[in-house]
């Protein structure tokens, strides 16, 4: 059973397998109702999912709890970390008749919350409809165009929405279930409300119902009594609790407030969770934790259109010149995983570092190497540049800032570090508008086509680089085309070879996460992204 | 009744202040102390403040490190010599610059009153009701983030704050009967200010320049814990304390406590050098 | 006269509030990088963000934003967020009180901390205990805020599992539990204000103490304690008045550090997160009302001054 080479792998090495095996574990397998999840979030900007803004991750995890998709990634502690299986949600089943079409038959008896204006009416697939459209037009949603592949949807019956695209898109079923994607809204609370941005227009089908929210304080989530599956959720409340300095986190977690780690996504920075392990091994000894490697990943972007960045040998040199794990051990403990172009943690996409082939030597540390290709890329004493840069309120980052601005200069380029207050850099740097290079971190994608297409197809704002390779144009669009998943695997892969070897973005280590739960939370499993609601829908409390 | 600035403060004078002012003194040499390290920070400080040592990270105080180093492997002694440097510029640059306008504008707006004074106090009370964070970010819109845009911003609320103190001091000066009978006995304005004004408010604006330059050292902390103090490479003792001091407070507290006393010790020194100051320098004082 | 004088400054303030009123307007957009901007961060293409900005009528000329804005700010209506279309006012409403509430209890303490300390060390001048008082405040506020707040914060955490003030305890909810949440905060504010205070209450003290009056009196064998209460008190207010002022208005901006790490939904954090996130109406809606409050408390400090020291020309 996967759950107990788990429970081994939990606490990796600092627990001894007696607090964790003891014997009231037997009966906490059977799931219990009630009890109050406590978990630190942050405050929405607003919550509407579609309205512009509502993409932040701050919106997104209160309403994993709240709302349903179609379709949703499975959790569970049988699910590993890094791979995300589909499963219906309110979708009952599904075909695709023709590389177009897609055809979902909905579960029957699908409720909505029972508050006003909807006042827990069947969901149909009307409600289907009127979201996807919504999604699609509503003026400032920055995801629409993960769904611009969508041409029309109809409903045939009440239970049964047929999606035509404008052409093949082979990652549809991955958007639909994506966190990030098309929540299933109510088109009376727009109606009555305007938008969806206030708290009282926060009725959906999902498993918890927002009862309160308190500005800059916190949310209370309670049970949705008919919630369409049968028994679930277990957890009757869910505090959210919003708390925006990690010294009071950290003293907050130690004091056994939250039962998750209180970083994204439930997890523990490494940093301080070395700090304070043996402490909460005696004061939360019942914890349980489990490491896999993150998926936000930190790279320097480049004008590649441009010298002195348009000659590969200068960007192979800057990548030659990082000491990742040197940075690794200074930022992370030591803990983390090197990045191809497609992040480690994408276990099911990511290509193994030993298979990149002639890309993969620039992933080493090589600073005399490093100013070879330097001197034959015609600037033997290096050049001067800038870095532009934004905190996010990390003290990690910007250490790793500095030692990538002192690792560069170890071999000649002398990167001014241009740090800019957040709102600055968001409408410049990282939109692509900087005149040198950049470095920071990457939205913490779930598939590899929002990480690839973004960052390289011409003309996206997200090409911070402005790469315009005909190769790799090509190759991301025929992957999006290609159905067959061994075939789509094989073509990102040659992606990331073909990538490695560029060396656009000089991508760094990702730190290993440690997911961090109450040893009281039952049939939980950690994983990457917002769905906090979705892996806490069939855990339980056991006391 | 004396009235000028005393001109020079004798030998004699320090040595009895240094005998009856202990904590002044004290103040004095801390003060000398980080100004030393400011200007020879080269040649005090082991490494530079930005050498990574390999094999040395997170190394406890020790004979080799005298301070420990940090989680990047830097010597903590040396940022703390550099960060001096930081702190001495920001501190008396921000200060100079602030007191100036401040007293210029406080003393003409207290003496001349009226109108000028309705009108200049208007604008002062605008720019002082800001929280300063909105003063910061527009400073760092006109010319970009770094250090002298703190510099900047933390002078020109330093100018708005004190300015009103210097004119609450010029105000209760300004009605002494001295002053009133020097205006009344034909004494051009110019002269009053010169001779009987400046002297008196001194006192006020040593307190005020004292106090601001421990402000500045406490607000550049302050500010580099919200995000907007002195940027990296410079060594800031701000930084130092509220970034990765604080991160690792509990593995590596001398990460923390270093910078820390760093910044009490020079806040402290100033504090106590001005208080120290302001009895010496205070006119009435000197014959008692 | 009085009166008058009182007169006088209220209508003064009405041209002093307009030209805020430009700057407040103005501020908030020279700060690089706008709202739009931020609402699709790295999605950002160039034709939603025109869109966008249409939508939320920020592409009018700035003349006709700000005046349209100044109508609506003169029939009371402070606008709505750009994020959350919730009305600024009823937003001010709710974390007004909040500020205040750390902002009256930092006062307090920095009252009870300055009052003893500077009437001590000024009477005791040079002294031992004068030594030791000025050292301990001195002490308290060379200490950074947010680090205080760390370790009062933390210490206990790691020491017994215990955490000072766990979430915002609404008045409602548990009225002893909301003042209370309010101690170590208004205490760290207040250590650093109250140490401001203190030495220029002993500064202006020490001067009153030697005007030629008061060694009179003291040569006429008043008791030493009539004679700094009657004499000196009065007059060394006046400075102390003066930074009094200073520190309400600056509780306002300067809160939000402490704010953050307890955890109270203040104006500070509301402000800063506005900031950030470049909410023009909220930026504006705050900022107004504390300019128009911060002028109002300097014309009680200027009527005070007045009324303390009759000598002030009106």
């Amino acid at each position: 059973m996967d759950c107990s080479r788990r429970d081994v792998l939990t606490l990796g090495g600092l627990t001894l397998a007696a607090t964790t095996l003891r014997p009231a574990w037997g009966r906490a397998d059977t799931p219990r109702r009630g009890g109050t999840i406590t978990i630190r979030a942050w405050d929405p900007p607003h919550f509407d999912l579609h309205g512009a803004g509502g993409f932040s991750y701050k919106s997104q995890v209160v309403l994993s709890f709240t709302h349903s998709r179609l379709l949703r990634h499975k959790a569970g502690p049988a699910v590993p970390p890094g791979v995300f299986p589909i499963e219906g949600d309110v979708a009952e089943s599904w075909s695709q008749p023709s590389l177009t079409t897609y055809v979902f038959k909905l579960r029957r008896g699908v409720r909505w919350h029972a508050k006003p204006p909807v006042n827990g009416r069947e969901l149909t697939a009307e409600d289907v409809r009127y979201s996807v459209e919504r999604f699609l037009t509503t003026q400032g949603n920055a995801n629409a165009q993960m769904l611009q592949s969508v041409d029309k949807v109809e409903t045939p019956d009440k239970y049964t929405v047929k999606f035509t695209l404008k052409q093949p898109f082979a990652w549809f079923l991955d958007t639909l279930a994506n966190p990030m994607a098309v929540a299933i809204v109510a088109k009376e609370c727009v109606d009555k409300f305007g938008d969806l941005r206030k708290p009282e227009s926060v009725v959906g089908t999902g498993p918890w119902m927002l009862d309160s929210y308190r500005p800059n304080v916190g949310m209370t989530l309670v049970r949705h009594p008919g919630y369409f599956m049968a028994g679930l959720p277990h957890i009757d409340r869910v505090e959210l609790v919003v708390d925006e300095d990690n010294a009071s986190r950290l003293a907050a977690f130690l004091s056994g407030k939250y039962h998750l780690g209180w970083e994204f996504p439930g997890t523990i920075n490494r940093t301080d969770w070395v700090q304070i392990k043996d402490t909460l091994q005696q004061k939360r000894p019942g914890l349980r934790t489990e490491d896999f490697p993150g998926n936000v990943m930190t790279h320097i972007s480049m004008r590649v259109d441009r010298p002195p960045f348009n000659d590969v040998r200068v960007r192979r040199a800057m990548s030659l010149a990082l000491d990742r794990q040197g940075i690794l051990d200074s930022i992370a403990e030591g803990a983390g995983t090197p990045n191809p172009p497609v992040p480690t943690a994408l276990k099911e996409w990511s290509i193994p570092m030993a298979q990149l082939g002639e890309g993969g030597q620039w992933y080493r540390y090589d600073p005399a190497e490093a100013k070879r290709l330097l001197a034959q890329a015609g600037y033997p004493n290096g050049f001067a540049g800038s870095m532009c840069f934004t905190t996010y309120g990390s003290t990690i980052l910007v250490d790793a800032a500095q030692l990538i601005i002192k690792h560069l200069k170890d071999i000649g380029i002398e990167a001014r570090l241009d740090q800019k207050e957040y709102g600055a850099y968001a409408a410049s740097c990282l939109v692509g508008k900087f005149e040198s290079m950049t470095y920071g971190p990457q939205t913490p994608f779930l598939d590899p086509d929002n990480f690839l297409y973004g960052q390289y197809y011409p003309g996206e704002p997200k090409n911070q680089s402005h790469i315009n390779d005909p190769v790799v144009t090509d190759l991301l669009v025929r992957q999006r085309r290609t159905f067959d998943v061994t075939q789509r695997r094989q073509l990102i892969h040659d992606i990331q070879r073909y990538l490695a070897n560029q060396q656009y973005y000089v991508q760094l280590a990702s730190p290993t996460y440690t997911a961090v739960w109450d040893g009281a939370l039952k049939n939980y499993g950690p994983n990457l992204g917002y769905d906090y609601g979705g892996r806490l829908t069939a855990a339980w409390l056991h006391r | 009744m004396p009235s000028s600035i005393p001109a020079s403060v004798t030998r004699s004078t320090i040595a009895r202040a240094a005998r009856r002012k202990p904590l002044g003194t004290f103040g004095a040499v801390i003060v000398i102390a980080m100004l030393v390290m400011a200007v020879f920070a080269e040649r005090i400080a082991p490494h530079a403040y930005d050498e990574t040592i390999r094999g040395a990270r997170m190394k406890p105080p020790s004979a080799a490190y005298w301070l420990g180093t940090d989680n990047l492997g830097r010597d903590i002694w040396s940022r703390i010599v550099y960060g001096a440097r930081v702190s001495v510029m920001v501190g008396f640059a921000t200060v100079l610059l602030g007191i100036v306008v401040a007293t210029v504008v406080g003393v003409s707006t207290g003496y001349l009153g009226g109108v000028y004074d309705l009108c200049v106090q208007r604008i002062v009370d605008a720019w002082m009701s800001f929280p300063y964070l909105v003063i910061i970010l527009s400073v760092m819109a006109v010319l970009g983030p770094g250090l002298l845009n703190v510099v900047l911003s933390l002078a020109l609320i330093i100018a708005a704050t004190s300015s009103r103190v210097i004119r609450g001091a010029t105000l209760s000066v300004a009605q002494q009967p001295y002053v009133e009978a020097a205006y009344a006995a034909g004494c051009p304005h110019r002269r009053v200010i010169v001779r009987h004004i400046l002297p008196n408010v001194m006192p006020t604006i040593i307190v005020l320049a004292t106090i601001n330059l421990g402000g500045v050292i406490l607000a550049e902390s302050a500010l580099s814990f919200l995000g907007f103090g002195v940027p990296p490479p410079f060594p800031s003792w701000g930084a130092m304390l509220s970034g990765s001091g604080r991160t690792y407070m509990f593995r590596a507290p001398w990460m923390a406590i270093w910078p820390g006393v760093a910044i009490s010790l020079a806040v402290f020194a100033f504090n106590m050098l001005g208080d120290a100051l302001r009895d010496v320098l205070d006119p009435r004082l000197r014959g008692s | 006269m009085l009166r008058r004088y009182l007169a006088k400054r209220l209508l003064v303030a009405v041209p002093s509030l307009l030209i805020a009123s430009l700057i407040v307007f103005a501020l908030p957009r020279l700060i690089p990088g706008d709202v739009v901007s931020l609402m699709l961060e790295e999605k950002a293409y160039a034709r939603d963000l025109a869109e966008l900005r249409a939508k939320l009528g920020l592409d009018r000329p700035l003349h006709v934003q700000y005046l349209e804005w100044l109508g609506h700010v003169v029939r009371g209506d402070l606008g709505e967020s750009l994020w959350t279309r919730r009305p600024v006012r009823e937003e001010l409403a709710r974390r007004l009180p909040v500020t205040l509430e750390l902002g009256a209890s930092s006062v307090v303490f920095a009252v009870i901390i300055a009052l003893p300390i500077g009437v001590l060390s000024a009477t005791r001048q040079d002294t031992l205990s004068d030594y030791l008082a000025r050292s301990a405040a001195i002490l308290g506020l060379s200490v950074p805020g947010f680090w205080l707040a760390t370790l009062v914060i933390v210490l206990p955490a790691i020491w017994w599992g215990w955490r000072p003030v766990a979430e915002y305890v609404e008045f409602g909810r548990d009225p002893t539990g909301h003042l209370v949440q309010f101690l170590l905060p208004g205490l760290i504010l207040g250590v650093a204000a109250g140490a401001a205070l203190m030495r220029l209450q002993r500064a202006t003290l020490l001067e009153v103490l030697r005007q030629d009056y008061v060694r009179t009196a003291w040569a006429k064998g008043l008791r030493e304690r009539a004679v700094v209460f009657k004499h000196s008190l009065k007059n060394a207010f006046i400075p102390v008045l003066s930074v009094f002022g200073i520190q309400i208005a600056q509780i306002f901006g300067g809160a939000v550090i402490i704010e953050t790490i307890f955890g109270l939904p203040g104006l500070g954090r509301f402000l800063f997160e506005a900031i950030t996130q470049r909410d023009y109406p909220v930026i504006q809606g705050v900022n107004l009302v504390v300019v128009a409050a911060i002028v109002l408390v300097n014309l009680a400090v200027d009527t005070l001054y007045a009324v303390l020291d009759p000598r002030i020309r009106y």
